[in-house]
C-alpha cells in the first residue's frame, strides 16, 4: 500500500504525472481493499488539511486576507445569486460611501471583485480581512458605519440601509434617520433610527448600545428595546448593563508599528509571524542601537528584540490634500518593502519610486528587519519625500494617522479631579494641592522667575530633588498618568546618559516590576518599571520647555510630548513599588533644569485629556 | 424564495464531507477546491427546487458533485475518469456514512497525536497541508531530497493513522 499512498499524496498536491495518475487508477481498481484504502487515505489527508488550516489562525496574526475561507467564498456566491435575481434601476435616497481610511477589504459586485469604488450599490458585498476595517459614511449626514475585521456583509435594498451581516461585527454612529437602518444577522434583526451601537455575529448575535436605543428582534415574536449602556445577546435574550469603552474607531495622529518574530520559520519580509509588540510612534524613521526604542544593543529583559532579528511593519494613513504623483525615498540598513494603498512598489537602486496618491488618506506600509544592529545611531529605516526641485524632506508627523478603538476614553473634569493623587504646582511652595501634604526637600532647590512660565522650581543637577509619598499611596501600582513641565539647562551633565525626572528607589523585584523610572535617556524620553521599558525616538533639546506625560494602562506604556503621543508599546507589567516617589532624580542621575506642574493621576488619561493638561 | 441563512445552515455541516467526497473524485486539492465552489454555486441556485421529502440535503449535494465531476467540460479532465461509476457510488456511501461526530472525534484525536510530534515534524505537516508547498520546496527548506520528504510524510501519516485509531478505540 506504500506505493498507493505515495501516489495519492503526489496527486493531491499536484505533483503526479499523467502516467502516475493512470497508475493510481489501475491500483485502486485492483481490489476492494485497495479502493477502501484509497478512500481512507483521502479521509486522512482531508483531516490533516483541516487540522493544518485551523493552525493558521493561531500562527498567522495579520496581513493575510483569509479570502478563500469557505464561509467567505460561499457568501460571495450567495450574493452573486442574489444580484442576478434582483435588480433595481431607481436611484437611492441614502448613499453610503467608502471612506478612504478603509483597509484590507474586498468589494464584490455582480460576482466580480472590484476596486476604486466609492458608493455602495444594492447587491454589493464587502468582505473585510484580518486586521482590516471599512468605514462607510452616509452622504450628507454625520453618520458612520464601521465594518470591523473578519466581517462579511451584503447590502440588500436600494438604499443600502438593509444590511445582512453574515459574520463579524458592525459598529455605527447614526444620525436620526427617516427610515430605520435594519441589520440582519443569522439570529436576529436590529432596527436603528439613530444611535451609537455595535452589533456582532460571531457564533451568536450580540448587540451593545452606547447611546440612543436599538430595537432587536429575535424571530417573529421576541423583540426588545436596548438602551444606552446596555448589551444583549440572542442566546440569553436578557438585557445587561455594560459600561465604557469606545465603539466607534477614532483617527489619531501617529504611525503604528508591529514587531513579529518567528521561531519556526526563517525571517522574511513576507512571512506572517507571531506578534511580539504593537504600538504607536510619530514617524517612519528609526535609528539603530540605543537611540531608538527596542532597536538597541544594550541587553535588557526584552533584549531578544535586539539579539534576535525581528520583522518590523510600520503603517500609517498619509493625508494628501490632492491627487498627485510623489517620489518617495526609503533609506534602510537592510532590504525594505514599501506598499502604498496595499500595492507593493519596487524601489530603484537609490531606494526611490514614483507613487500615485489619491486625495485623502493613503495607507503607507514599510517593512524591514530590525535587531542585531550596532549601537551606532545610523538610519535603520526612513521614509522621505522628494519634491519636483529635488528637495528631500521627511514625511511630516502631522500628516500621518492611524485608527483605533482601543485608545483610552476621555475622562470628565470631575473624573480627572477624583483621579488626581498628586498636584504639585511647584510655583512658590512644596505643598501638594491634591492632599495638603508638603513634600520633603533634599538639597537646596530654589524658585526662580522663568520668562516663559513665571515662578518655577530650579534643580542644580548635583544634589537637588524632592521626595513624596510612596508609589502605592499615589496609585502608581496600577494604571496611571504622570505629567510635568520641564526645562533642561543641560542634558546628560557629566556625560551620564540619564536625566532623572521621576523615580522610586531601586528595589529588587519581589512581585512584578519593582522600580519606577521616568526620565530622559540620551535625550530620549524613557519610561520603565525596570527592565521593562519604552523609549521614544524624539530627542529633546536643552533650554526649551516641554510638557511631558507618561501613561500606563493595561500593559501599554505611552509617552507624550507637548500633548502628542510620541510612542507606545504593549506587553509591560504593572509597577509594584512601595518606595517613595522621587522628583528630579534617578539614582545619582540628577536633573539640571526647571520643573513645575507635576501631576499624578491614578487613572489613564486620554490623548485629549493629556493635551489639555 | 428560500432564505440565504437556511442554505448556509444546511450547507455548513455537510461541507467537510462533501469536500472529502469531491477529493476522492478529483484527487487534487486545488481542483477539488474549485469543484467545491462550483457545487456550492449550483446548489445555491437550485436550492429552491430542493425537496427534503425526496432526498437528504447531503446526498443531494453529493449528487451535484458527482454530476459536475463527470460532466464538467472545462476542468478536471485529467482526473475526472479516475473512478468508475460503481466506485463513485461506493465513495459516496463511504463519506455519507462518516458522521460529523465521527469526523470531530477523529479531528480531536489527530490534534492530540500531532501534539506528540516534534516541532520539525509539525513544521513539515504545516508546510505540506497549510502552506501547500510542493515536495521540492519542502526539500529546500528541510535540506533533503524531495523523495525523502515524501517518504517522511508517508511515515508521519502512518504513525498518525495508528495513533488516531488507538485514541478513538479507547
Amino acid at each position: 500500500m506504500k506505493e498507493l499512498e505515495l501516489l495519492i499524496d503526489k496527486c493531491l498536491h499536484g505533483e503526479a504525472t499523467k502516467d502516475e495518475e493512470k497508475h493510481l487508477q489501475k491500483l485502486i481498481s485492483k481490489s476492494d481493499e485497495a479502493f477502501e484504502f484509497y478512500l481512507q487515505s483521502i479521509q486522512q489527508h482531508s483531516d490533516l488539511k483541516e487540522w493544518a488550516d485551523s493552525q493558521e489562525e493561531e500562527l498567522v496574526k495579520v496581513h493575510k486576507f483569509p479570502f478563500l475561507q469557505w464561509s467567505f467564498a460561499i457568501a460571495a456566491l450567495l450574493i452573486t445569486g442574489f444580484v442576478l435575481f434582483t435588480s433595481n434601476q431607481q436611484s437611492p435616497d441614502i448613499i453610503l460611501k467608502i471612506h478612504s481610511v478603509s483597509t484590507n477589504f474586498k468589494l464584490i459586485r455582480q460576482g466580480e471583485m472590484i476596486s476604486n469604488i466609492l458608493a455602495i450599490k444594492q447587491g454589493d458585498q464587502i468582505l473585510v480581512g484580518e486586521g482590516g476595517q471599512v468605514r462607510l459614511d452616509v452622504q450628507e449626514q454625520d453618520s458612520q458605519i464601521f465594518l470591523m475585521e473578519n466581517s462579511s456583509v451584503n447590502f440588500v435594498n436600494r438604499d443600502c440601509n438593509y444590511i445582512n451581516l453574515q459574520q463579524g461585527e458592525i459598529r455605527a454612529k447614526l444620525e436620526k434617520q427617516n427610515s430605520p437602518f435594519i441589520i440582519k444577522t443569522n439570529e436576529g434583526e436590529a432596527e436603528i433610527i439613530g444611535t451609537e451601537f455595535s452589533l456582532s455575529d460571531k457564533g451568536e448575535t450580540q448587540l451593545w448600545v452606547s447611546s440612543g436605543k436599538v430595537k432587536l428582534n429575535r424571530g417573529q415574536q421576541d423583540s426588545v428595546l436596548v438602551e444606552a449602556g446596555q448589551r444583549i445577546d440572542t442566546e440569553s435574550f436578557r438585557v445587561e448593563e455594560k459600561d465604557g469603552g469606545h465603539i466607534i474607531p477614532n483617527i489619531f495622529q501617529g504611525v503604528e508599528f508591529f514587531y513579529y518574530k518567528s521561531d519556526l520559520q526563517t525571517l522574511t519580509l513576507e512571512t506572517d509571524m507571531e506578534l511580539i509588540d504593537h504600538g504607536v510612534r510619530s514617524d517612519f524613521n528609526y535609528y539603530s542601537g540605543a537611540y531608538d526604542g527596542y532597536v538597541r544593543a544594550a541587553p535588557t529583559h526584552r533584549s531578544f528584540m535586539s539579539v534576535n532579528p525581528f520583522l518590523m511593519v510600520l503603517k500609517a494613513h498619509y493625508s494628501v490634500p490632492e491627487a498627485s504623483v510623489k517620489t518617495l525615498r526609503v533609506k534602510s540598513l537592510r532590504s525594505a518593502h514599501l506598499r502604498v494603498n496595499e500595492k507593493r512598489y519596487d524601489l530603484d537602486k537609490k531606494g526611490q519610486v514614483e507613487v500615485p496618491f489619491k486625495q485623502g488618506f493613503n495607507l503607507l506600509e514599510l517593512r524591514t528587519i530590525g535587531g542585531q544592529e550596532k549601537d551606532s545611531g545610523e538610519v535603520l529605516i526612513s521614509l522621505e519625500e522628494i519634491d519636483a526641485e529635488g528637495q528631500v524632506s521627511a514625511i511630516q508627523s502631522k500628516d500621518l494617522f492611524y485608527t483605533s478603538t482601543k485608545e483610552v476614553p476621555d475622562l470628565s473634569q470631575d473624573e480627572m479631579q477624583s483621579a488626581l493623587t498628586c498636584d504639585l504646582p511647584l510655583r512658590k511652595d512644596f505643598v501638594d494641592r491634591a492632599n495638603g501634604i508638603e513634600v520633603s526637600v533634599k538639597g537646596e532647590p530654589i524658585f526662580v522667575n522663568d520668562p516663559e512660565m513665571g515662578a518655577v522650581l530650579e534643580l542644580n543637577g548635583k544634589s537637588d530633588f524632592l521626595q513624596h509619598l510612596k508609589a502605592d499611596e499615589l496609585g502608581l501600582n496600577g494604571p496611571y498618568t504622570v505629567s510635568c513641565r520641564v526645562y533642561f539647562d543641560e542634558l546628560m551633565p557629566n556625560n551620564r546618559p540619564d536625566d532623572g525626572i521621576f523615580s522610586t528607589a531601586y528595589k529588587k523585584p519581589v512581585e512584578g516590576n519593582s522600580t519606577l523610572v521616568l526620565l530622559i535617556r540620551r535625550g530620549h524620553p524613557y519610561q520603565a518599571h525596570f527592565g521593562n521599558d519604552t523609549i521614544s525616538s524624539q530627542v529633546l533639546k536643552e533650554k526649551r520647555w516641554y510638557d511631558l506625560s507618561f501613561r500606563f494602562n493595561k500593559g501599554v506604556q505611552s509617552i507624550f510630548i507637548d500633548g502628542e503621543l510620541v510612542t507606545s508599546s504593549q506587553g509591560h507589567g504593572n509597577l509594584y513599588s512601595k518606595q517613595v516617589l522621587q522628583i528630579g532624580t534617578w539614582g545619582a542621575n540628577f536633573m539640571k533644569g526647571r520643573i513645575c506642574d507635576v501631576k499624578v493621576f491614578n487613572r489613564p488619561l486620554s490623548i485629549k485629556n493629556i493635551s489639555g493638561l | 424564495m428560500k432564505d440565504n441563512t437556511e442554505f448556509i445552515r444546511q450547507f455548513a455541516p455537510a461541507q467537510h464531507h462533501l469536500h472529502m467526497y469531491i477529493r476522492s473524485l478529483v484527487p487534487n486539492f486545488s481542483d477539488a477546491d474549485d469543484l467545491l465552489q462550483e457545487v456550492a454555486a449550483t446548489a445555491w441556485t437550485k436550492f429552491e427546487s430542493f425537496d427534503p421529502q425526496k432526498a437528504e440535503f447531503k446526498s443531494w449535494l453529493f449528487g451535484i458533485a458527482r454530476n459536475k465531476a463527470l460532466h464538467s467540460k472545462r476542468r478536471f479532465l485529467r482526473t475526472q475518469n479516475l473512478l468508475n461509476e460503481v466506485q463513485m457510488i461506493n465513495a459516496e456511501q463511504f463519506f455519507l456514512n462518516d458522521s460529523s461526530i465521527n469526523s470531530d472525534e477523529r479531528q480531536d484525536a489527530l490534534s492530540e497525536c500531532i501534539n506528540n510530534l516534534s516541532d520539525e515534524q509539525k513544521k513539515l505537516l504545516l508546510g505540506r497541508y497549510r502552506d501547500k508547498k510542493k515536495s521540492y520546496e519542502l526539500a529546500d527548506l528541510f535540506k533533503r531530497s524531495a523523495e525523502q520528504v515524501r517518504i517522511q510524510l508517508f511515515r508521519l501519516r502512518k504513525v498518525l493513522k495508528v495513533c488516531v485509531v488507538e485514541k478513538i478505540s479507547i
